[in-house]
Formats: C-alpha cells, sequence, structure tokens
C-alpha cells in the first residue's frame, strides 16, 4: 500500500484526522468529511453503476466504520488510501445484496444498450457503469484511481492474477462497447 | 479506441480517463445524516442543551419553543430587512435561499433548535447578510393542474411535501460562502437540514 507522503494535501488531512481525534465534536467532523468525502463518493459511485441512491447510504456506513475503527488505525497508509478500502468493502456488500456475483466470479457479459439509449451521446462514464461488477471494481482501481494489480489485490481480496484478468477483460469490454456504438 | 491491443491503454484512452472527474460532493443532507449517526452511535460529542430549557417541564418547553420559533424568525426578517435598505450596496450581492427541513426532530430537538437560532441570527445579521427569515406553518395545499382539471389537496396526504418547516434569504459572495454560512445554523444539528438555492435574478 501507499505510504504517506510529504505533500502538502495529504499532511492536511492527517492533521485533520488529528484534530478530529483530539476534539470528537461535530465541527472538526465536517472538515475532515468535506475533505475526504468528494473522491469517496464519486468511487462509490462509479462502484455502484452510479445509483446515486445506494452511493448515498455507502457514504454513511463508511464513516460509520471509519470513524468507529479510526483509532486504532495505524498510519500504514494513506488515510485515503483506508478510507477507500472501507468504501469498496461497503460497495462490494451492497452488490451482493443486490443479488449480483461476487467480484472475482463475475464474468457476465456486458448487457448491450437499449434502442434508445443508442441515439444518445455514450461515453467512457456510461461505459464503465455497463461493465460487470468485477471488471468495474478493477478497471477504476487501475486505470482511474492508479493503483497496481498487487494493490488491487489487496483492497479487493483476490489474486494480483485475477486482478490482471478482470482489467483485461475490462478493457475489451470497453473497446468492444465503443466500437459497436461507433464512438472512436 | 483500437480493438487490436487488449492489454495496454493507447496514449488516446489513457487521455480519455484522465478527463474523467475525480471529485464529486455529495448533498449537505448525507452530511447531515453523517452527522446524525455519528451522534446517536456516541462517536461524536454529546450535544449540550441549555439549562434553562432542560428543567422546564414538558408543557412550559413546547410554550417556550413556539415562542421563541417566532421571535426568532420575526427578528430575523426585521433586522435582514433593516439591513438592506440601509446599504445600497447589499442589493448587489447574491442572494440564496436556504430551506430549512424538518428531518426527524422530535420536540426536544425543536426545543433546543429555536434556542440556539437566536444567537445564530444575531451573528449573521451583525455581518449585514441577513435578508429576511420566515417560519411556515405546518399545514398548507397543494395546487394543481391535470388535463385542464384543477384541483387542490392538504400537504398532510402527500408525503412529498410539507417537509419545509422554514425559509431564510441570506446574502454571500458565493455558493461557498452561502454554504459555510448555512453550515453554521443550529438547525443541523437536530435532525434538520437546510438546502442552499442561489436566487435567480432577472
Amino acid at each position: 500500500m501507499r505510504l504517506i507522503s510529504g505533500n502538502k494535501q495529504k499532511s492536511e488531512t492527517q492533521q485533520l484526522v488529528e484534530m478530529f481525534l483530539e476534539r470528537r465534536n461535530e465541527r472538526s467532523f465536517r472538515k475532515l468529511y468535506r475533505r475526504c468525502t468528494p473522491v469517496i463518493y464519486l468511487l462509490a459511485l462509479r462502484m455502484l453503476s452510479g445509483n446515486e441512491t445506494d452511493a448515498e447510504e455507502i457514504m454513511q456506513e463508511v464513516w460509520m466504520r471509519a470513524i468507529e475503527g479510526l483509532p486504532r488505525f495505524r498510519w500504514q497508509s494513506t488515510f485515503e488510501t483506508w478510507l477507500y478500502s472501507i468504501t469498496i468493502r461497503c460497495c462490494q456488500e451492497a452488490l451482493r445484496k443486490r443479488n449480483k456475483q461476487d467480484v472475482a466470479e463475475n464474468t457476465e457479459l456486458m448487457s448491450d444498450p437499449s434502442p434508445f439509449e443508442k441515439f444518445e451521446a455514450m461515453d467512457l462514464e456510461t461505459a464503465i457503469q455497463r461493465l460487470p461488477d468485477g471488471y468495474r471494481q478493477v478497471l477504476i482501481l487501475h486505470d482511474i484511481k492508479g493503483y497496481t494489480h498487487k494493490e488491487i489485490a489487496h483492497l479487493l481480496d483476490i489474486d494480483p492474477g485475477t486482478s490482471k484478468s478482470q482489467l483485461f477483460n475490462a478493457r475489451r469490454k470497453i473497446r468492444d462497447f465503443f466500437a459497436k456504438n461507433k464512438i472512436i | 479506441m483500437s480493438t487490436e491491443n487488449f492489454g495496454e491503454l493507447n496514449p488516446e484512452e489513457k487521455a480519455a480517463f484522465k478527463r474523467l472527474k475525480n471529485q464529486k460532493m455529495p448533498s449537505l443532507r448525507v452530511e447531515q445524516k453523517v452527522i446524525n449517526s455519528l451522534f446517536k452511535r456516541g462517536l461524536l460529542e454529546t450535544r449540550k442543551f441549555p439549562a434553562f430549557l432542560q428543567n422546564l417541564s414538558s408543557p412550559f418547553r413546547g410554550a417556550v419553543v413556539s415562542i421563541a420559533a417566532g421571535l426568532i424568525f420575526g427578528l430575523g426578517f426585521f433586522t435582514g430587512t433593516r439591513s438592506l435598505s440601509t446599504e445600497s450596496e447589499a442589493l448587489e450581492a447574491p442572494l440564496f435561499a436556504l430551506l430549512i427541513f424538518n428531518d426527524n426532530s422530535t420536540p426536544e430537538d425543536e426545543m433546543a433548535l429555536a434556542a440556539e437560532y437566536g444567537q445564530w441570527l444575531q451573528g449573521v445579521a451583525a455581518s449585514g447578510r441577513l435578508a429576511s427569515g420566515e417560519k411556515l406553518q405546518n399545514t398548507g395545499r397543494i395546487l394543481s393542474e391535470v388535463n385542464g382539471e384543477f384541483t387542490t389537496a392538504d400537504i398532510a396526504t402527500d408525503e412529498r411535501y410539507g417537509q419545509i418547516g422554514g425559509f431564510f434569504l441570506i446574502q454571500a459572495a458565493s455558493y461557498d460562502e452561502a454554504v459555510e454560512i448555512a453550515s453554521s445554523c443550529p438547525h443541523l444539528k437536530y435532525e434538520g437540514s437546510i438546502e442552499v438555492r442561489e436566487i435567480h435574478r432577472f
């Protein structure tokens, strides 16, 4: 996992975490929440195929777990990475509740767009949303968030080889999708 | 995109991924729900209600709440109007509506909320930003016209309506500043939420 760097943004996050742990009040939490939430919310939104209601519920669960577990957080990764891992776990649980297959086993084909949707402007975000859960999660973490396969394997609790194959398939699906819809 | 190489992204594809957004903030309501949940689980410092209100019996507390709410919103309207009329440049500043939603509030919450509104309003009004504020009655009617037929209904019969308990109009230089001001409103602490919307001026 990534170690803490000395750049300004991350040190500010750490300061906010420490301030919260010291004060435990609403004001210090709001500052921490507003700094970190935009990134993990978008992550959850993508993981959950753009479902805002589910992503908002996930935010509540993520912050509950984070604040409960914060005293045990040992800064072996950045606070953001730790939040990502919580977000991902919450998303996986939510996806399982939707009766979808487990991330490591999900090999369903991407669904075809409806005739109406074919006339809409398709973009990369839409294509990502259409990916099966497992493909989508690995693609988001690797190609958007920049994680390595080793890190993804740790975050998703899968084998690095599975991460590679999921990414391979995800990219193939994206390209097929664009080719089929003549976007690129 | 090329369909030849499934392994690595080409420069065009990398650029497409880079153009994707990195951040998106959920609505303020989510933030408040998180705060409320943290309070319920005892993960944030417990709110301290004013002692003089805690010592009152329920019937008296109800009366205090009603009177305080009326006075507070009345004070907001008076001071705000006076501030705008005496500073002409203030009329040019963007105006924002703060819509006050009554989410899951209990009588005890309302009591504490009303007690803190006074201080909050004084602070905002002292900066010359407050324009007005009003509390809405819990009753109301919905008007609509469908296929040429005009109908009315009580808001209590439709859960989509009747959630707004009041509103403020405030001045702020930007949305961020308006949100910052709104975030200091004690209403947020007591199971309530606030929607911030800029007034569209033609």
